[in-house]
């Protein structure tokens, strides 16, 4: 099995726990980051495949962070977990640039088949 | 660091354009707030109860691991659907307030009422908070409604000039003639402030029609805000 190695990026410790539980008994590869400000130190280290990024982040900017990971060598690929369309011109923005999103509360599967495609590794 | 007072009740303009467009967007902040806080409890409730059911289908599990680690996710469930009561609960008493505003108000509750936001916007801030309120502190004459759009703002505000990992206490207690209010950050305002969310002529406008004085004699630093008892 080839799964991805997923980078979870969120402050909410109860919802990236379990998510990244749920990742791992999927079989991907699973690192969680409760501190934002740990992002970037912990992604040139693994290396992901797909960073699952909260767009709302205590004292730094989701988009910030995207930025940064898009600007890696090579350019890391995000999907932002979003709860609502506070900025629909950002949201479009991010659709132009091809940067991927999805809504939460959201499915699994819905989940990793854009895991899956975005990193291009299936099972 | 530029001396800042912002006008007592007596030099503000009032204008019924700011006072309206101030009431929409603390209205609309307050949404905006409980709904991205309800959506992050959502979106937990939905992984932990989807863990259960991925549990349950794990083949690698026996049937003993299996009831122990769902019977801690039910737990997890119940804490996370108690939390969420209470920000619902607190939602609704905004809206009640909003239906019927009243013409007097325990400033306690209405810094309470305000907390669940208030700690979210010092998280998003990545500021902590501590309460100090003042006991049987008298109702004051006034709108519920004007007084949490002024604390609001002010503590935005307030919040949008301060370091990372400062503390902000919220305080309350009863002077002779009044009530105070104050915002109390434990260290030194930034050397350099983005832009605040809130403009000084809104909170004006709204301190006026709250009946309540504002002093913050330095820019990110504390703030008070006095309403008088005989007003």
């Amino acid at each position: 099995m080839n799964r991805a190695r997923v980078m979870i990026v969120d402050d909410e410790r109860d919802f990236a726990g379990t998510l990244a539980e749920r990742l791992r008994l999927r079989g991907y590869e699973t690192h969680m980051v409760l501190s934002p400000h740990e992002t970037m130190a912990l992604a040139e280290e693994i290396k992901p495949d797909v960073v699952l990024l909260d767009l709302k982040l205590p004292g730094i900017s989701g988009i910030e962070i995207l930025m940064m990971l898009r600007h890696m060598s090579p350019p890391v690929e995000v999907i932002l977990l979003t709860g609502h369309l506070d900025h629909e011109q950002t949201i479009e923005g991010l659709r132009l640039d091809s940067f991927h999103f999805i809504m939460k509360p959201f499915d699994i599967k819905e989940l990793t088949e854009k895991i899956d495609v975005v990193s291009g590794k299936h099972a | 660091m530029p001396e800042k007072n912002i006008s007592s009740p007596a030099s503000a303009r009032v204008s019924g354009d700011v006072i309206t467009d101030a009431l929409s967007r603390f209205t609309g902040r307050i949404i905006s707030l409980f709904v991205h806080e309800l959506n992050n409890h959502l979106a937990t409730l939905r992984e932990t109860s989807g863990l259960g059911d991925d549990l349950m289908n794990a083949r690698a599990l026996s049937d003993k691991e299996k009831l122990k680690e769902i019977e801690t996710l039910i737990h997890a469930i119940e804490n996370r659907v108690g939390h969420t009561s209470s920000l619902v609960r607190v939602f609704g008493d905004f809206g009640s307030h909003m239906e019927d505003p009243g013409d007097s108000l325990d400033i306690n509750l209405a810094i309470e009422g305000l907390h669940p936001f208030f700690s979210k916007i010092a998280r998003q801030n990545n500021l902590s908070l501590r309460s100090a309120y003042g006991r049987n502190l008298p109702a004051v004459r006034g709108s519920f409604l004007f007084m949490q759009c002024l604390l609001f703002a002010i503590f935005e505000n307030l919040c949008a000039s301060l370091v990372p990992q400062t503390t902000v206490c919220i305080s309350t207690e009863k002077t002779a003639s009044s009530i105070m209010v104050s915002l109390t950050p434990d260290c030194a305002p930034a050397a350099v402030f983005g832009k605040a969310p809130w403009p000084d002529r809104t909170i004006a406008a709204v301190a006026a029609a709250a009946a309540a004085a504002i002093d913050q004699p330095q820019q990110g630093g504390a703030v008070s805000v006095r309403i008088d008892l005989s007003t």
